[in-house]
């Protein structure tokens, strides 16, 4: 099921905000940097990955582990998507 | 005119031997590796760094606060003894009367409690475990290391090497200003030096791919490495954030978590990348890789 840009935007902050309590200091914007300004910490980057691989059925390759997929929620939302466009359809889908 | 050079199998071949990882160095390979940290000890006064000797194993116990064996497991050396129980070393001593010994079975030894470190700097977290720090601190030692790899190259790659390191923990932003003014210092006499080297990003060999830290690494540049002819790592400059700080429980001046971050120096693959650029002979040797004269007395 193809998902909006807007829904999984939605699901990625709601998970932060649920999660990362330094994200609930101020207005979190979707093009707030979210490591480089410690609202996901060093472990924390880790519960984001496994989120979004169980939330919208992508794997995160290793390669895929790049800053600009990760730097805030809407690169998030981004690579989810394109992640999502190029997943392999198996025969009953 | 670049001094001529010198092939370093034929500068090792002569001087050194290497067995299972483990590296002899004679005559003078000891002198240009002594003579290289003293370089690296003198380009510690920049940040007025105090020279620690820590002990050299490290407690199960003080690693562990750092996820050291399911980050590097793979790595570690551990440190046994003769099981110390009633009738045990009886019995060990039994059994290893012969001249052919090679191994002792694991059922003569007592379970491991100590680690030889694969680095030099996680001493200082533990020395300072628990502590406010009245200043930022700069700190800068010498350690053996010991890794376990799956294949050993003399000068590149050892099991027992030595690292010098220069470690700065205190506030963010200090620790970063230390990184940035040690970057551009490096790459300053690297190439005023005429060693030819690149910077790159990298990651420490963590044993799982998922390990948050290395994903930490891998999304923002934490860690870069100094690569000698574009491939041999010959420095790294490091910044940890906050992890050392909130695992060793150490705060900075104003009571926050403290963050670290470090300088190293791989000795042994300085000795190889120096000798295979300029040679054997020291005093041929550009100028900013040799210590001042009053550096050198010290």
């Amino acid at each position: 099921m193809l998902r909006g840009d807007n829904e999984i935007r939605t699901k990625i902050r709601r998970f932060i905000l649920d999660h990362f309590p330094a994200a609930r200091s101020q207005p979190l914007l979707d093009e707030d940097a979210l490591l480089g300004s410690h609202i996901v910490d060093s472990m924390g980057v880790l519960e984001l990955v496994t989120f979004i691989e169980a939330e919208f059925g992508i794997t995160v390759e290793d390669d895929d582990l790049l800053p600009d997929n990760f730097q805030s929620i809407s690169r998030v939302a981004g690579f989810v998507e394109t992640k999502s466009d190029n997943r392999p359809l198996h025969q009953d889908q | 005119m670049p001094p001529e050079k010198h092939p370093p199998v034929e500068m090792f071949e002569e001087n050194f031997d290497l067995h299972d990882g483990l590296l002899t160095l004679k005559g003078p390979l000891v002198e240009l590796r002594r003579q290289l940290d003293t370089l690296f000890r003198e380009w510690a006064t920049i940040v007025g760094a105090v020279e620690y000797s820590f002990p050299p194993v490290m407690s199960v116990s003080s690693l562990a606060s750092a996820d050291y064996f399911s980050s590097f497991p793979h790595l570690a050396t551990l440190v046994s003894r003769i099981d110390p129980s009633e009738g045990s070393v009886e019995r060990f001593v039994r059994s290893a009367r012969h001249p052919s010994l090679e191994q002792i079975g694991r059922e003569h030894l007592a379970a491991a409690r100590y680690v030889l470190p694969s680095a030099a700097c996680y001493a200082v977290y533990i020395n300072f475990r628990g502590r406010q720090l009245e200043e930022d601190l700069f700190i800068t030692l010498l350690s053996p290391c010991f890794r376990h790899e799956t294949g050993y190259e003399a000068g590149r790659r050892q099991w027992a090497f030595h690292m010098r390191e220069i470690v700065c923990v205190g506030s963010e932003g200090s620790v970063q200003y230390f990184l940035d003014t040690y970057r551009e210092f490096l790459k300053g006499k690297m190439r005023e030096a005429g060693l030819p080297f690149t910077v790159a990003e990298a990651t420490d060999p963590f044993f799982d791919k998922r390990d948050p830290r290395r994903i930490i690494q891998r999304l923002e540049p934490l860690k870069h490495e100094f690569l000698f002819n574009g491939s041999l790592a010959i420095a790294s400059v490091n910044f940890h954030r906050n992890f050392f700080g909130e695992r060793f429980r150490i705060r900075d001046r104003t009571g926050m978590v403290a963050y670290s971050g470090c300088v190293a120096f791989g000795l042994e693959r300085w000795l190889f990348a120096c000798t295979q650029q300029f040679g054997p002979d020291w005093s041929l040797w550009p100028a900013p890789l040799k210590p001042s004269p009053s550096a050198a007395t010290t």
